[in-house]
């Protein structure tokens, strides 16, 4: 074996500790620098009455309505999606995780999984938007809901994995109905796992844009018309008033929602990763 | 029998059935949902095929007055653009996931992995207008000069000596003007940023579960953390590596909204990386609203190219993973 000087591998080693070191740090000091930013930016657009009104092009606008918007959009979402990515999962664990059936089906949620949101949103757009004649929110909730349905398969399928057999056999030897056992006992163990993964699910679609500028485009009325109409959302909000506009005030409006979205989101994500240790040390 | 008990259980039958039911329509739907994904974008881009054949892939041309489109600008960002933000990103992330799992101590490499999976979280634009009124001015002012200064240098000190030693001529570099930061190497950047977290993220997972023995053993034979992270825990971790790796690949293929604020949108095929470019994302969300006909027509066919891209890179590195690693 060839032999190498003791120093000359120490001080190899010494480097590649400070080198991590200073790229973790860096990457850190990356994070906060965009806080940073937004908070600086955004918080003097930040107001009462920046919450209460509409957008407009005017200087005492708000975003409101983009609120609301994002609001709806991502419930409709959640609704589509998360029922039936709950469902899919259960089918992988309960009734047939085997079969070569079941096998395509994985293979197509991480194939989905995989497809970039602004495909979807094109797919989206001429599923939805070309035979209904007109951009709406509820397009938008399809895409959102598109994007969702294989992460909540696979939360699903992951959480009922960990739930031990015997449960099973326990909750069959009482004869209790499999949709009763699924519902009650078997969820019941994977709860907290499968909350924090539907949570993270909604944050992590309540933030996108691009199938977002397919499908429901934007609007400076508030969501009233959610199945017919254009629909407001915060995410292209920000990317009009970023973009589009020639004024100084409509770009902090801008800074202004990406603060609100920014803060909703890592409150979400904070949250979830709260009650995974939580849970985790009360199993301990 | 009991006549209630027995209705009792015609009843959960019943409910069981349907149950069922549900279950394995949602679990179909999947698959008919990616089979309709293929196929209407197929078909909504039959006319840009029909119209521009094979050549589509490789004209440079991007005309709407004329209605000629090509595809080659926004396939050449694509790639351009995730190979280079991979080409940072996974070094980076190896550092990081090493330094958190074997050097950090517990509880700041808790503190550091949460600040690491907050970037994770924020959504894209956001990145997108940091990028554009942060990142850019900051590239343009500071950084591409910082660049061009030290390559200048290494060039007039080292590589002319060596030129001259072996009786070549010597080399000049060209102080670019830099007239935007807006272009490929911003845009790769704030792509590495964005997928960094997720590599990093399944990394720190994959060295986790390296069996501490072999570890030990290692230590035991005088090997210094260096050598054991790259001898023993990345090598029995190659699999996972490489599968994060892809999906990060996956991930910076798609991502639109970041790369739409500081890629520069413009349809040219460069070989610098100071120029502006656009990716097949990036011209589908900027053409999107004013196209119709044709147009529109190959705005889906370069949906459909993004959609079979992504589909290869999945099976290549399920087929990596299967066959290469095995045999190593």
């Amino acid at each position: 074996m060839k032999k190498r000087d003791l120093l000359g591998r120490k001080v190899c080693n010494a480097i590649f500790y400070s080198m991590s070191l200073l790229i973790t740090l860096a990457i850190c000091m990356i994070l906060f620098s965009l806080l940073y930013t937004i908070i600086k930016n955004g918080s003097n657009a930040l107001s009462c009455n920046f919450l209460i009104k509409p957008t407009s092009p005017f200087k005492d606008s708000g975003i409101s309505n983009a609120i609301l918007g994002t609001s709806a959009i991502t419930f409709g979402a959640t609704v589509i999606g998360v029922p039936a990515g709950i469902f899919t999962g259960i089918y992988l664990i309960e009734y047939d995780s085997q079969s070569y059936f079941s096998k395509v089906v994985r293979i197509s949620a991480e194939a989905l999984m995989g497809v970039p949101s602004i495909v979807v949103g094109l797919f989206v757009y001429s599923l939805v938007v070309v035979p209904t004649g007109h951009f709406s929110g509820f397009a938008a909730s399809v895409a959102l809901a598109i994007i969702m349905y294989p992460v909540v398969i696979k939360v699903t399928s992951d959480m009922l994995q960990m739930v031990p057999n015997a449960t099973r056999e326990a909750a069959i030897a009482l004869s209790i109905p499999k949709w009763r056992m699924i519902f009650q006992i078997i969820f019941r163990m994977a709860k907290s796992g499968l909350l924090t993964g539907v949570i993270l699910a909604i944050a992590r679609v309540s933030g996108e844009t691009a199938p977002l500028l397919l499908t429901s485009l934007f609007s400076d009325a508030y969501p009233t018309g959610y199945f017919s109409e254009p629909t407001a959302s915060l995410t292209v909000a920000i990317n009009e008033n970023a973009t589009n506009s020639p004024f100084e005030y409509m770009l902090e409006k801008a800074w202004g929602a990406a603060l609100v979205i920014t803060i909703a989101i890592l409150i979400l994500n904070i949250s979830c990763q709260l009650i995974n240790k939580f849970t985790a040390q009360v199993k301990k | 029998m009991n006549k209630f008990l027995i209705k009792n259980c015609i009843k959960s039958d019943f409910f069981d059935k349907t149950f069922k039911i549900i279950s394995l329509l949602s679990a179909t739907l999947i698959i008919l949902l990616l089979g309709s994904f293929l196929l209407q974008l197929l078909v909504l881009g039959a006319d840009s095929i029909k119209t521009f054949g094979f050549g589509f892939l490789i004209s440079k041309d991007w005309d709407p007055v004329k209605n000629i489109y090509g595809a080659l600008p926004a396939i050449c960002g694509t790639f351009i653009t995730t190979i280079l933000s991979l080409a940072i990103a996974i070094p980076l992330s190896f550092c990081i996931a090493i330094y958190l799992v074997e050097i950090a101590p517990k509880t700041v490499s808790s503190v550091l992995s949460v600040t690491i999976n907050m970037l994770a979280a924020i959504p894209s634009i956001i990145y997108g207008i940091w990028g554009i009124f942060v990142v850019a001015p900051l590239m343009q002012q500071k950084i591409i000069p910082f660049i061009n200064q030290a390559i200048n240098f290494l060039i007039a000190n080292v590589i002319n000596k060596i030129s001259t030693l072996c009786g070549g001529s010597e080399l000049q570099f060209i102080d670019t003007q830099v007239n935007s930061g807006c272009n490929l190497l911003t845009a790769s950047l704030i792509l590495s940023i964005m997928i960094l977290p997720f590599i990093c993220a399944i990394m720190q997972d994959i060295f986790r579960l390296v069996s501490p023995l072999v570890k030990e053993a290692a230590y035991g034979s005088g090997a210094t953390t260096f050598e054991v992270s790259r001898k023993i825990t990345l090598r029995s971790g190659l699999n996972g590596v490489v599968g994060a790796c892809f999906l990060g690949l996956g991930r910076a293929v798609g991502e639109t909204m970041a790369v739409l604020y500081v890629v520069g949108n413009v349809q040219q095929v460069s070989a610098s990386l100071y120029e502006g470019g656009t990716t097949i994302s990036a011209t589908l969300a900027n053409n999107f609203a004013e196209a119709s006909g044709l147009f529109k027509s190959s705005l889906f066919e370069l949906g459909f190219i993004l959609l079979v891209m992504t589909f290869i890179i999945q099976l290549i590195s399920k087929l990596f993973v299967k066959y290469v690693i095995k045999t190593m």
